[in-house]
């Protein structure tokens, strides 16, 4: 009873973020006032100018560049989301189904796989989107964004796939495989009638937990300032010093970009990480749920 | 006899990453070099990484003054992170056992309510982990000028605060798989026994339970190394600390010597959990995966 509550509850605030999110976009984006450039108080003193600590009518403070970091959030987290979303259907989609291919006909060939497992796993992510950073030119950025994608995706799969090969082949040592094997079912008829139906209770399992590691990722990428939701150079003051900015206000990028001004302006990075730290949260609630059934 | 297929084995295994590791580096190196073809550069940067194990003792480092060999120049970040990782482990293994014990000792409401600020807690990316204490550190800096322990690594090498962030997520991974190997031996028939012989909840616990769930927890060594060493390359990051890994990120433009870096921390690792493996064979006669 209690955990399918907080399965909802998780589920709920998924969706609530997301609806809240579009809404600003497409709507409440043009009926907000932006926050005063300066502020005075009632006799008309003025008592600061932007970045604002969090207040009643901020509630996570306003940036440095006089935008309120509450909507910021709120935009960022479609991306965030969808970003995410994306990476881990890709993941779970190819694990998967090599992982099918690995479990029933590649079985023989684990001494190979185990090794190269091993070594996807022991190469940090980080380090793996991060060199290419380094290691190639970033002039044309399709490709820049595309193979960043694929590597963020590719370092996961590996070692799911060869998860679900050890589920397929420990699923195929049940009895009734055996008995349809010897009857006369062939490989491609037990994928068929009995791995595949097994494995598609667990995919939504794999998928929030893919959801919550690419989210985990996302924060390290963003302290390397390695923004999935793209980057861009802003004017901070009047003698055009350029500063790094998060073009879609994702979070990971906002995170990342902000921690300069930590010791300053705590706020600035506190908003988006209250953001995170919820999702993932919530993430856990539905995963929990998924994992351990309707007890 | 055994013991040789499974040592052999393990060598093969060990081989084979090494290889796999020094074809993702020439991968990695050639995916976005468009003044070459492809495959004969990559080719050739496999060499390269491979050789480069023959050649240890010649490969060379850019340093602060010039050009370092590099069996001098790595010795002192490798053991500064090691320690961090070592410490960080053994941190990580304290709390999880603690926090078993009193989930054991707790009336089932409370267990509930732990396990809940668990999950919660075990989702707080370590990097806002990091963010909060860097901040408390400072905040009690600024309001009674002592500095209760160094916040950065910029000045000597810090210690407290890395290992602490670095124990966090482990301590959760394996108190999660205490519990669960708790749970598996709790209804098994010697615990009964020990219960119907009057024995006390403490002495089973850690006499009998605890003994047979550290198999468990051995073998899943591996898992939790992973977890550690992708999060001590943020803990190095954020504290400013030089370690390993920021020497690592310092070499990522140098294929061969970032292979070779690479390497020589994956190995003792492997090693490790090849005798962790060994242990959990030896006493339980099951090879786990």
């Amino acid at each position: 009873m209690g955990r399918k509550v907080s399965f909802y509850s998780g589920l709920l605030f998924i969706v609530g973020l997301l609806l809240l999110s579009f809404l600003y976009t497409y709507v409440l984006k043009d009926h907000i006032e932006p926050p005063p450039e300066l502020l005075y108080n009632d006799e008309g003193k003025l008592i600061d100018k932007p970045p604002y600590p969090p207040s009643f009518t901020y509630p996570m403070g306003v940036d440095r560049l006089g935008e309120d970091v509450f909507w910021q959030v709120i935009d960022g987290a479609k991306y965030t989301i969808f970003i995410a979303f994306a990476i881990s259907l890709l993941r779970v989609l190819s694990g998967t189904i090599l992982g099918i291919i690995y479990g029933v006909y590649g079985w023989k060939f684990r001494f190979l796989v185990q090794p190269v497992e091993r070594a996807f796993r022991f190469f940090p992510a980080v380090m793996l989107v991060m060199s290419l950073n380094f290691l190639g030119a970033r002039e044309d950025y399709f490709l820049y964004y595309s193979v960043q994608l694929a590597l963020i995706v590719c370092i996961a799969t590996v070692p799911m796939l060869s998860m679900v090969g050890n589920e397929v082949q420990d699923y195929m040592k049940n009895d009734f495989i055996v008995a349809s094997n010897t009857l006369g079912g062939n490989s491609f008829w037990l994928i068929r009638r009995h791995i595949v139906p097994f494995l598609r209770s667990r995919l939504s399992l794999y998928f929030v937990q893919q959801m919550i590691q690419t989210l985990f990722l996302f924060v390290q990428l963003g302290v390397f300032h390695i923004l999935v939701g793209g980057i861009m150079m802003v004017k901070m003051d009047d003698e055009g010093t350029l500063k790094a900015a998060s073009v879609s206000h994702e979070w990971s990028g906002m995170i990342g970009l902000g921690y300069q001004e930590l010791m300053l302006d705590q706020w600035i990075v506190i908003g988006p990480s209250i953001a995170f730290i919820l999702t993932i949260y919530a993430f856990n609630l539905i995963g929990r749920y998924l994992e351990e059934g309707k007890s | 006899m055994r013991l040789t297929i499974f040592i052999g084995k393990q060598l093969v295994q060990l081989l084979f990453t090494l290889v796999t590791l020094a074809v993702l580096i020439a991968f990695l190196a050639n995916i976005l070099n468009k003044e070459e073809v492809f495959l004969p550069a990559f080719w050739e940067n496999v060499q390269t990484n491979l050789w480069s194990f023959y050649f240890w003792n010649e490969l060379y480092v850019n340093g602060k003054e010039g050009l370092y060999l590099l069996k001098d120049f790595i010795w002192e970040p490798y053991v500064y992170s090691c320690t961090i990782l070592a410490g960080g482990l053994v941190a990580a293994f304290v709390l999880a056992t603690l926090l078993s014990f009193v989930h054991y000792m707790l009336p089932s409401k409370l267990q509930t309510v732990l396990k809940e600020l668990l999950l919660f807690v075990g989702s707080i990316p370590d990097v806002m982990f990091i963010f909060g204490m860097q901040l408390f550190v400072i905040w009690i800096f600024k309001k009674t000028e002592l500095l209760v322990v160094e916040p950065f690594g910029l000045f000597s090498n810090v210690y407290a605060l890395p290992i602490f962030t670095l124990a966090i997520a482990p301590a959760i991974l394996l108190f999660r798989g205490m519990i669960l190997a708790f749970d598996e031996e709790k209804g098994k028939e010697y615990v009964e026994y020990a219960k119907a012989k009057g024995l006390s909840k403490t002495w089973i616990l850690f006499r009998h339970i605890f003994r047979n769930a550290l198999v468990t927890i051995f073998s899943n060594f591996q898992l939790i190394i992973w977890f550690a060493i992708s999060n001590l390359l943020i803990i190095e990051h954020l504290f400013y600390i030089k370690g390993y890994f920021s020497y690592l990120l310092s070499v990522i433009r140098e294929p061969d010597i970032f292979y070779v870096s690479l390497s020589l921390l994956f190995i003792p690792f492997y090693l490790l959990d090849v005798a962790m493996k060994g242990i959990t064979l030896f006493f339980t006669g099951k090879e786990r995966v």
